[in-house]
């Protein structure tokens, strides 16, 4: 397909004086796409908008082409949508919730449940098709919610927080999934709050903060971004003083502050380095916190936010 | 009859008939089966003819009372809470038209509710049977009559539903004014409001199809000139019609979260 498989013009939402999402302009082809964002940042508007579930107050969404408004089922043949939120059918075998999306989906009987099950066992779920939902853990439901996402080989994948409540192995085979999906020349976009899990799935990032576009780009660009901000450890203790020289004169800091908790503030462009150096000399009992800022997502938000400032 | 269709009713009959709140219907729908029973074995002679009493308790009563509160509080549901939990989504976001997911849930929803309605009218014409074995013939065909009636009842009624559950944030409180009071209050009271009801049209229909003339209590008796029966089928089925043409309209309007 010629046409991006998404392209949001101005795209924006308000829940009354709700800022729900706001002048969105972005265009994704193919690959996968990690949309990042704390909670309330916009990221299940965004897939809402995106699947025709809700208005957008303002601008404008195709998908391959498609103006997608609510209502307009065609466009909706190209997307395959994991929810959010938990599934739901309770009472539902995961085979029979699976096969009555199939149906929804233009298959009929015996195809339908051949469909189902493909799409289970690709989840690894095959052994539990027969398991009503209401009985399976969070995670074996966050994999039949991806499953079904996955039933009709969609070009469009789109997964609003797929990985909650997974467990690791779980996890891990998702991921592979998802990765494995964006290889074959489709479109997934992957919503998260947690960056370790995108990074871990794709280097190309969107960056939600408050309804607006903080960033977009390669992960390893926000990474620079990161490196050349110092970083700051803190570290509390009595007679810290002699330490703090060595550090400054090994040139492992760049600067340091001092609270009247007895706990110091240390600038360092060489985290690891510095913790390390800490780490040893922390053995003899002298240092009693130690704290520092990770390259999560707090920080990276902290470091656009104060950028875009 | 289209896939989607019939998967989505095959879906709303299992859950509503694989809840344990049918129990609760059950119990409902088996009221006027009770009232027979009491009136039989304890009446003293009170019943004197059991067409007569079906006539004027029975049928009233599931209509009055019995069809709103199963279509309310079973049709309803069907769609209101997947609203609720947000689960809506996962229908609507697939490739078929509004109005075909909808058709679907209400056909599951009516299809739901007939086992109910049929215990409602037709197991006190069996107790009569069964107790009174001389009227068995007569009673069975105004059991019969009366099952009919309420099906045909509960297509605009369940489709009514539907279009609150899609519509409305609170379809019980708008459901539960036009079934009861606009319907059963509003819809037997003399004058011209009455035409606006759907409960006046049911009634115009009972009177053709059971036979009723009046109901045992006095209170909100039937029109004595209702409309002809072909006018009443034609205004129920243009009403199921138009409710869910609604529906499928205020979907399209509706967010879902």
């Amino acid at each position: 397909m010629s046409a991006p498989a998404i392209q949001c013009d101005n795209l924006s939402r308000w829940y009354g004086e709700v800022q729900g999402l706001a002048g969105l302009t972005i265009t994704l082809d193919h690959g996968v796409f990690g949309l990042l964002g704390p909670n309330g940042s916009g990221k299940s508007t965004l897939m809402r908008l995106l699947t025709g579930q809700i208005h957008a107050s303002r601008g404008s969404i195709k998908i391959y082409g498609e103006t997608v408004v609510p209502g307009n089922h065609h466009v909706l043949r190209h997307i395959g949508y994991a929810v959010g939120e938990d599934v739901h059918f309770e009472n539902e075998r995961a085979v029979d919730f699976m096969k009555m999306l199939a149906v929804l989906g233009g298959d009929s009987g015996a195809a339908a449940t051949t469909r189902a099950m493909k799409a289970l066992d690709y989840m690894g779920m095959a052994d539990k098709a027969s398991v009503r939902l209401r009985e399976m853990s969070k995670g074996m439901r966050q994999r039949v919610k991806v499953a079904q996402a996955l039933l009709f080989e969609p070009d469009l994948l789109l997964l609003d927080e797929p990985l909650n409540g997974m467990d690791p192995i779980n996890r891990r085979h998702t991921i592979d999934c998802v990765r494995e999906w964006g290889e074959s020349g489709r479109t997934v976009l992957l919503a998260s709050h947690v960056l370790h899990e995108v990074e871990s799935v794709t280097n190309r990032l969107i960056m939600l903060h408050h309804g607006r576009l903080l960033a977009e780009g390669r992960l390893s660009d926000i990474r620079q971004l990161v490196d050349r901000k110092p970083r700051r450890a803190t570290i509390k203790g009595d007679n810290l003083r002699q330490l703090i020289a060595e550090l400054l004169s090994d040139e492992l800091i760049t600067g340091f502050s001092q609270d009247t908790d007895n706990s110091f503030h240390l600038d360092t462009f060489e985290l690891p380095l510095l913790l390390e150096k800490l780490s040893v000399y922390g053995r003899n009992g002298t240092i009693e916190t130690l704290e520092t800022d990770d390259q999560e997502l707090e920080l990276v938000y902290s470091l656009l936010l104060s950028d875009n400032a | 009859m289209n896939n989607a269709i019939l998967t989505l009713a095959a879906f709303t009959w299992r859950s509503r008939m694989t809840n344990a709140g049918v129990i609760a219907f059950a119990a409902v729908a088996l009221i006027p089966t009770f009232i027979t029973f009491v009136a039989i074995q304890y009446g003293d002679g009170f019943i004197e003819n059991p067409v007569d009493f079906l006539r004027e308790y029975i049928v009233p009563i599931n209509v009055y009372f019995t069809l709103p509160f199963i279509t309310i509080f079973l049709s309803l549901p069907t769609v209101a809470s997947l609203y609720e939990k947000g689960a809506i989504a996962y229908i609507f976001t697939r490739p078929i038209p509004r109005w075909t997911a909808i058709c679907g849930l209400f056909a599951g929803s009516v299809v739901s509710a007939i086992p109910l309605l049929l215990i409602a009218s037709l197991a006190p014409s069996l107790v009569f049977g069964i107790l009174m074995p001389g009227s068995f013939g007569e009673v069975m065909n105004l059991g019969i009559m009366h099952s009919l009636l309420l099906a045909i009842a509960i297509l605009p009624y369940s489709a009514l539903c539907i279009m609150f559950a899609i519509w409305s944030k609170k379809p019980l409180l708008w459901a539960a004014f036009f079934l009861f009071f606009w319907g059963s209050v509003i819809g037997s009271l003399p004058g011209d409001a009455q035409m606006w009801s759907l409960h006046h049209y049911v009634m115009g229909l009972a009177k053709s199809m059971c036979g009723i003339e009046k109901v045992a209590t006095g209170l909100l008796p039937p029109s004595d000139n209702p409309p002809a029966d072909l006018f009443n089928i034609l205004v129920l089925s243009a009403v199921t019609v138009a409710m869910i043409y609604l529906a499928q309209l205020a979907s399209k309007k509706r967010d879902i979260y």
